[in-house]
């Protein structure tokens, strides 16, 4: 299946990139999905995004076709999707 | 035909004039408020205009007020943020500040939610005072709210919140606004309160810290209903503090984000 990713801040300038289309597996979850994408962007990508054990990072902020998204237990991903992520950072 | 003074109909005269209904009405008033802006000339008044008369320095009845208050907000906007009701999730340098700009602007209901107290060191940001130090941050803001606009209802949480009371707390809000401090609390809330309303907006922060150029302080929109303001990168940090001037920018453009949506107009 096709997923299109977006990306913002920090995420997008490890990625070198806004937004790109990505093949998954069908049914891949988001963990899934972001392991994927770490895997073709390299460990400064993968740092922002997954923690030591590929958890979803608890600052990492997902959106699915503009909703947002459950970082675990959510239902998988589905062709077409689009995925848009960026860190949240503190202050406030 | 029919004008509005202090939002009340009042009848007039086809070609009355400003000045003589003012004389009328309130002799010696020294402030006119037309339609939202000072009026500095007499004029013929036209149908449907909503004016204030206001003698400076009178101390106005608790009936007048509230009109008084609204009389420099464009005309129509008071009527509808007064029916509305915000969540403000923390607190601190953006909530405490974004509470008080949408009391002054009248939405009629804030929902308010923080478990801390107020300690010296939110005092360089922070709308509270010395005397306020040790008190809940929801009971010294209501306070602080009330003194500005007493018509504003201040429905108080002085709680943590987490997944699971975060539902039930911000169950019947229109807009919910994200003023954490910490990176996970704001991705929580979003996750929380996006999984149980979807379609309800919601006015996030990140990147604000230091003090970098206000420009960079922007408002994006990322999907159907959820607004991020600030940079995006400035973090709080050892070497990047949290500073009145650059919370306060972010902190309003959030504010003004609440009242954009509220009035049903697009932003970012």
């Amino acid at each position: 299946m096709k997923v299109k990713f977006s990306y913002f801040a920090q995420v997008r300038q490890a990625a070198g990139a806004e937004s790109e289309e990505v093949m998954l597996a069908d049914g891949a979850d988001l963990a899934a999905a972001l392991a994927e994408v770490s895997a073709r962007h390299g460990p400064a990508f993968r740092t922002l995004v997954l923690d030591d054990a590929g958890a979803i990072r608890p600052n990492l902020m997902v959106l699915v076709n503009g909703a947002p998204a459950a970082k675990a237990g959510g239902r998988g991903l589905a062709d077409g999707d689009e995925v848009t992520v960026l860190s949240a950072v503190s202050g406030g | 035909m029919k004008v509005f003074v202090a939002e009340r109909e009042v009848e007039v005269e086809p070609g009355a004039r400003l000045c003589a209904l003012r004389d009328r009405l309130k002799p010696g008033a020294d402030v006119v408020v037309l339609n939202g802006a000072p009026a500095t000339a007499d004029r013929p008044l036209a149908e449907g205009d909503r004016l204030v008369f206001i003698r400076r320095g009178e101390v106005p009845g608790r009936e007048e007020l509230e009109a008084l208050m609204a009389a420099r907000h464009t005309p129509g906007v008071h009527q509808r943020v007064k029916r509305a009701a915000v969540g403000i999730a923390g607190l601190g340098g953006l909530g405490s500040a974004i509470a008080v700009a949408l009391a002054r602007v009248g939405v009629g209901r804030l929902v308010l939610a923080d478990f801390d107290v107020v300690e010296p060191s939110n005092l360089n940001r922070q709308q509270f005072f010395v005397d306020q130090i040790g008190r809940p941050k929801t009971e010294a803001l209501a306070e602080n709210l009330a003194r500005i606009n007493p018509y504003v209802r201040a429905e108080l949480h002085p709680v943590r919140l987490t997944p699971e009371n975060i539902p039930g707390i911000f169950r019947d809000v229109d807009v919910l606004v994200e003023a954490f401090d910490r990176a996970d609390q704001k991705a929580m809330l979003l996750e929380s309160f996006g999984a149980a309303f979807p379609d309800k907006p919601m006015v996030m922060a990140s990147g604000l810290a230091g003090h970098g150029s206000g420009n960079s302080v922007r408002v994006r929109r990322l999907g159907r209903s959820i607004h991020v303001v600030g940079d995006l990168e400035s973090a709080a940090e050892p070497g990047r503090g949290l500073m009145a001037p650059r919370v306060g920018i972010a902190a309003h453009l959030q504010a003004n984000t609440v009242l954009r949506l509220l009035l049903g107009e697009k932003e970012g």
